[in-house]
């Protein structure tokens, strides 16, 4: 099997299992690996969060509190008071992103590598956007600010309906299919201590780093929908 | 690689939404939760030593005034006192002024009186001893020589006489 070849199949989405309906329908990979996440998560909440005090706070519930304040704070910090409700959603997609991206240290595909998952974040981050804005602006006030500033922007803003969720779904997908690709690359030419230096970069701190962007975009428009 | 089909993107989100509830509820929730009862507890504690300052502020008051109303009392009082106690003086002072005058008038009569006494006592004496003399002289010849004697015992006694009674 040449390179491209082996390339091609490590980016392949492989079924995981097919439920027997109708003619069967295929879950993926991406999928299982998500609700891996989700259960090592939950157990983790559940581990962690158990027997909080209100005085006399041990260690972990100290560290804990602190990491839940910190994310908290970094996301609420760019948006208005109006906005403050949808803070729990964005960190939990933090923390799903933050995981998910991040998977790759222990040889397990990414979810985000799949354009499912991206597309699934980005279309949800811009209802809730539009919900925001909804709620906040009533319906007719919502279709209003489509002609905002001026009329002539109408076109623009109805564009950047589709516009905003497809960038931040294409910034999230391409930056962790790419790092990928590239991890996958290197681990083909050199398969000792490079693909270590360099899964610190590719694998963490971009892992992280998109995380980040992504639900510091998806703020950015929750409060620019609520203002 | 790019395939893209609708039961896994259906997933993916029904995937996202239950991450966002359990985290929602069971690490957010949780914590949030535990600050907002250590907030609580903080501003019922702020709320509470406000309150209990307040109180003392308003007893500290009340005690201040309290002392105010005593003092001028006191003050009232140790007035009165003092007017009192100055009237009383003067009545007496007044009272043992009369007296004492009251006291040398008598004196003063009663040394009259004695004075009176004892010049009407020497008086008499004096008429006793003058009537003596003129009982002896009628009784008994007169020479000059015995003339003159019985003048000078005379004298003498009259004046022995005036200082006894003196």
């Amino acid at each position: 099997m040449n390179l491209a070849e082996e390339l091609r199949a490590e980016l392949e989405i492989p079924t995981a299992f097919t439920i027997p309906i109708g003619d069967g329908i295929a879950i993926n990979q991406t999928v299982v690996t998500t609700w891996c996440i989700i259960a090592v998560l939950f157990v983790l909440m559940l581990i962690l969060t158990r027997g909080f005090v209100v005085h006399n706070p041990g260690k972990r519930q100290l560290l804990v509190e602190s990491i839940v304040v910190w994310m908290q704070d970094a996301i609420s910090s760019n948006m208005s008071e109006k906005a403050q409700a949808y803070v729990p959603y964005l960190c939990s997609v933090m923390l799903f992103l933050g995981v998910s991206n991040v998977i790759g240290v222990f040889n397990i595909a990414p979810p985000t590598k799949d354009l499912r998952t991206t597309v699934a974040l980005a279309l949800m981050s811009i209802v809730l956007v539009q919900v925001a804005g909804i709620r906040e602006k009533k319906v007719r006030g919502w279709l209003k600010s489509f002609a905002q500033p001026i009329g002539v922007m109408l076109p623009m803003n109805i564009l950047e309906l589709f516009i905003k969720p497809l960038s931040l779904c294409m910034r999230l997908f391409g930056n962790i299919f790419a790092a990928f690709v590239i991890m996958e690359l290197v681990k083909m030419v050199v398969p000792v201590v490079l693909p270590a230096a360099l899964c610190l970069y590719f694998d963490i701190f971009d892992g992280l780093l998109q995380a980040y962007v992504f639900v510091f975009l998806t703020s950015l428009y929750i409060n620019e929908a609520v203002e | 690689m790019l395939s893209f089909d609708l039961v896994n993107f259906v997933c993916m989100i029904i995937n996202i939404l239950i991450l966002y509830f359990l985290a929602k509820k069971f690490l957010f929730g949780r914590v949030n939760s535990i600050i907002e009862k250590r907030d609580q507890e903080i501003k019922d504690s702020y709320a509470t030593a406000d309150k209990v300052t307040k109180e003392a502020q308003t007893s500290r008051r009340e005690y201040q005034m309290q002392v105010a109303e005593f003092e001028k009392e006191k003050a009232q009082l140790m007035d009165r006192a003092m007017k009192e106690a100055e009237e009383r003086k003067t009545s007496i002072i007044d009272k043992a002024n009369l007296e004492a005058e009251g006291i040398v008038r008598t004196a003063k009569d009663e040394a009259v009186r004695i004075k009176n006494v004892a010049g009407l006592e020497h008086d008499k004496q004096v008429e006793e001893l003058v009537f003596d003399v003129a009982s002896r002289l009628a009784g008994q010849a007169i020479t000059e020589e015995a003339n003159s004697e019985l003048y000078d015992r005379f004298l003498a006694q009259a004046a022995g006489k005036g200082t006894g009674n003196e």
